[in-house]
């Protein structure tokens, strides 16, 4: 997928509650990496356990980031399928531009998961209690 | 029954699926009668047949969805599930930011440009 073509000059930014939780943590690791780092550059002594508690954050924080980019990934992937799922001028992702989601720029959207078929079903039965219908 | 309620029945491609039009038109109130000279004439409207995941908005706004459908749903524990069943998002200006590509090249060294972390 094309992403200039598709987002322009945009980007899909989540905001999942616990994906925001999760970018905080990174923000913290990170800070935390930081200060160990300068602290290593001027310690004398116990820089053995400084290095081990270092390489034990920077693998967290590399395990998290790989995380949430993962998710930022499947996201922008999801977004752009579904749109050509169900536009019937569309046929394919290579036939979607920005003109295609620039109404979503700035407006915090839902966008369905691929749902195993009970957690499908019971969301049908949701949305047939209020009267939404695929019409 | 369904077939003696039918006046006609569809055969298309592929694998000439056969459609009815009691099944999949008047069933979902999908047609329209109108006077004509000497008679009437009744518009079907043949359409697929409704699956679960039919019900389900694919890609809702937050603020058509908590005005909409979650102040429907009874119960905490609905609403918690249909929100489990969608992820939230919004599209931003790049303002800079760099584009990752994570499909297409390492990991490294972006991520601080994308969500700004320090």
């Amino acid at each position: 997928m094309d992403q200039d073509r598709v987002f322009g000059d945009y980007i899909v930014v989540v905001l999942n509650p616990d994906y925001l939780e999760q970018q905080q943590e990174l923000n913290e690791l990170e800070f935390q990496i930081q200060t160990l780092q300068e602290q290593l550059t001027s310690a004398d002594a116990g820089s053995e356990e400084l290095s081990k508690r270092l390489s034990e954050l920077q693998t967290a924080a590399e395990t998290l980031r790989r995380r949430l980019v993962k998710t930022w990934e499947d996201i922008s992937f999801r977004l752009a399928y579904k749109i050509v799922e169900n536009r019937l001028d569309l046929d394919q992702i290579n036939d979607l531009t920005f003109a295609d989601v620039q109404h979503l720029a700035g407006v915090p959207t839902y966008l369905v998961k691929n749902l195993p078929p009970l957690q499908s079903a019971q969301c049908a039965g949701s949305g047939g209690e209020i009267g939404l219908h695929p019409g | 029954m369904e077939r003696i309620s039918s006046q006609f029945t569809i055969a298309h491609d592929p694998g000439n699926t056969k459609k009815n039009n009691y099944h999949y038109s008047i069933a979902y109130g999908q047609y329209e009668v109108r006077r004509i000279t000497g008679g009437v004439r009744i518009d079907y409207q043949i359409v697929e047949e409704w699956r679960p995941e039919h019900y389900v908005p694919h890609l809702i706004s937050q603020e058509r969805m908590n005005t909409l459908i979650l102040p429907h749903l009874e119960n905490e524990k609905d609403r918690t599930s249909v929100l489990g069943a969608y992820d939230l998002f919004t599209l931003e200006p790049l303002n800079g930011r760099e584009r990752p590509n994570c499909r297409l090249g390492p990991r490294q060294g972006f991520w601080r440009l994308y969500c700004g972390c320090a």
